[in-house]
């Protein structure tokens, strides 16, 4: 048991020192303690994303065999924890640059003054680390920001989240299309880019999407690929969100179907370095297939 | 059907499915891409870095 137990603080070491590396900070604080129960471990604490738990656990499945470990931690990110935080804030510049490391350098995403507020989980050095309503979380510097002090997460009760399943019915998808337009041959492709200027392809979903009709979609296409329904390749329609990988890479793209007289796909294309409205037929030259889903229908 | 790296359960692939889709196990949550139809094949799907 000692020899478990001696593994597990090992392995909270390690994980604490790989999330303080990635996020600069230290909000994983477990701590472990024997139940009267032989063989049963409680481990006890917070940590600051649904992930870092996740990681946690497949730690301990597959390095500490025989052992009944119990969790009761507490993820700061998560929903059920939105009222513990009391620290709002909101962008005060057109363009805040949202970055996954504490130094500012890996970027992560874009907010701008239009975003709905976003939660401080801690300030450090005219620092903050973020948490967005898409559950980004990241680190952006306290003087692009409002700061308020009193309880806002009322905003983040009625948030009108895609999840796995949903399909909503709206008034007219040509408003999806419509919100495309602007950023067709102007906006760049940047990695982390969230803004008409430079944006990736699956900040561009998440922006037409909030814009047409509200609604909200997580930042990463990867997350993106599990919301709504699935669609087979040869049942594409209007607006289905269609997914895939470059020829040369693993990394996945995402692009809106958008088939109108002819069947084209609206994207940032990293290849064009630029938002781009191409042949799905050329589209599919460069990148494989991966998947499609839909997330709205249009009312009839 | 073929069996999840991840956690061993069976992962039923729809006839219309392709090559290269990516899908998600629905006991364990892993992705995972489809690297045969026929024999069905799949393994874990990781994104590479940006």
């Amino acid at each position: 048991m000692n020899d478990k137990i001696q593994k597990l603080n090992s392995i909270i070491k390690e994980l604490k020192k790989s999330f303080t590396k990635k996020y600069g900070c230290v909000i994983f604080d477990i701590s472990l303690k024997k139940l009267k129960q032989e063989n049963q471990i409680m481990l006890s604490g917070n940590c600051l994303t649904a992930k870092q738990l996740e990681l946690l656990k497949k730690a301990v499945k597959s390095e500490i065999e025989g052992a009944d470990v119990h969790y009761d931690i507490r993820v700061l990110t998560s929903q059920s924890s939105l009222h513990h935080l009391k620290c709002w804030g909101r962008a005060e510049k057109f363009i805040v640059n949202v970055t996954s490391d504490f130094e500012g350098e890996k970027l992560s995403t874009q907010i701008s003054p239009d975003d709905n507020y976003f939660k401080i989980i801690l300030q450090k050095n005219f620092r903050s680390l973020v948490q967005l309503d898409d559950n980004t979380v990241g680190w952006l510097d306290d003087n692009n920001i409002y700061v308020f002090k009193k309880d806002l997460s009322e905003t983040w009760d009625n948030l009108n989240i895609v999840r796995k399943g949903d399909v909503k019915t709206v008034n007219s998808i040509a408003s999806l299309i419509d919100e495309s337009f602007p950023y067709i041959n102007q906006a760049r492709y940047l990695h982390g880019g969230k803004s008409a200027v430079a944006i990736d392809c699956s900040a561009l979903m998440q922006t037409i999407f909030r814009r047409a009709f509200g609604l909200i979609l997580p930042r990463h296409s990867l997350d993106q690929m599990k919301l709504g329904i699935r669609v087979p390749k040869n049942d594409l329609q209007n607006a289905d969100l269609v997914f895939a990988r470059s020829n040369r890479n693993k990394i996945m793209h995402v692009g809106l179907a958008f088939f109108d007289e002819k069947r084209m796909i609206i994207h940032a294309c990293l290849r064009e370095k630029m938002v781009i409205c191409e042949s799905i037929d050329v589209f599919f030259k460069y990148y494989t297939f991966a998947g499609a889903r839909r997330i709205v229908k249009e009312e009839k | 059907m073929a069996k999840c790296p991840e956690c061993g359960e069976f992962v039923k692939l729809l006839g219309d499915m392709e090559i290269g889709e990516i899908i998600e196990c629905d006991t364990c949550g892993v992705e995972l891409e489809i690297i045969s139809l026929d024999p069905e094949k799949i393994k874990i799907f990781e994104e590479e870095e940006k």
